[in-house]
């Protein structure tokens, strides 16, 4: 996942969100001296954007899988930022969020490894009334997700959810991936283009 | 602790004391919002951001959560000083379309 060339960190920290700063910090530090790859003009964007792409996969990795360690590889590479994060513990549950189209039966949901005529669907896991996020499922074990924007203006605290975390990794990032790897462990990682973002 | 309170003119004023308002923190934050609305009877509420540099969405999803509880009493919650980069997350969850927000402290009070 991480481009011939690039300049590779890495930081292992216990899953607790006690620690959710020491990768935010590591971060800052990485991006101080790998920052000139960015335009100068976009630098400060793309640092904001990339430290909330950073919090959130923490988060996913302390609430949902209770990996008790969490590592986080960043790789600086000419064109884009990876980001690899990596847990031992629950893995990606793969949850269908209500639609027009599943009304009528409950959500589905899906444990790693998933069921292998699953591949090739594309499954609805976020919604509000401007994004829809999709999980495309690769195979039993590689997920990538997309952002679907609506054109519907109108927002109100009832349908306003409050996990937004697949919302913001897709919207901000250009690639998002969930793989269970050979070794039992589970990666969450995503590219983000220095000029595109 | 990471946020301060004060009442006045009927509100409550809950003024966040830190740099950094992150998952680690949201769920004190949102037991504290909950039970100011359900034991206090609190239908006012200010949430002051000025000190605050970078916020994640979890700790935005215990405020959501704060509002939706405060609106099924008839209450809101209004959001005071953000700045720049907190602001950019109010607009990618477009919870600035939600919240009242304001720049400075009496049109804030004199929003309800």
């Amino acid at each position: 996942m991480f481009a011939p060339g690039s300049r590779i960190t890495s930081l292992t920290v216990p899953g607790s969100l006690r620690y959710i700063h020491c990768a935010g910090d590591l971060f800052h530090t990485l991006y101080s001296i790998e920052g000139e790859l960015v335009g100068s003009e976009l630098r400060e964007i793309f640092y904001s954007e990339s430290k909330t792409i950073l919090y959130e996969l923490f988060s996913n990795a302390s609430n949902h899988s209770r990996s008790d360690r969490v590592t986080f590889t960043f790789g600086f590479a000419e064109d884009h930022l990876a980001i690899e994060v990596v847990t031992r513990g629950n893995g990606f549950l793969l949850k269908e969020i209500h639609t027009e189209n599943n009304s009528e039966r409950v959500p589905l949901k899906y444990a790693v490894p998933f069921p292998a005529d699953l591949a090739g669907k594309r499954i609805t896991v976020y919604r509000d009334s401007e994004y829809e996020v999709l999980c495309h499922v690769n195979s039993s074990t590689l997920l990538d997700f997309e952002l679907i924007p609506f054109d519907n203006p109108n927002v109100n605290s009832d349908d306003v959810p409050e996990h937004y975390g697949l919302l913001l990794l897709t919207r901000l990032a250009r690639e998002v991936f969930y793989r269970r790897n050979d070794d039992g462990s589970d990666s969450f990682w995503i590219r983000k283009f220095y000029k595109k973002g | 602790m990471f946020y301060s309170t004060v009442e006045e003119s009927g509100i409550l004023f809950i003024t966040l004391t830190t740099k950094r308002a992150t998952a680690d923190v949201s769920r004190e934050f949102k037991e504290f919002l909950v039970s100011e609305i359900d034991n206090n009877g609190r239908q006012k509420m200010v949430i002051d951001f000025a000190a605050v540099e970078f916020v994640d969405s979890s700790f935005l999803g215990a405020v959501v959560s704060g509002l939706k509880k405060i609106t099924g009493v008839k209450g809101d919650i209004k959001i005071l000083s953000l700045q720049p980069p907190v602001r950019a997350m109010f607009q990618l969850t477009r919870l600035y379309k939600v919240f009242e927000i304001f720049d400075n402290k009496q049109d804030a009070i004199q929003s309800f």
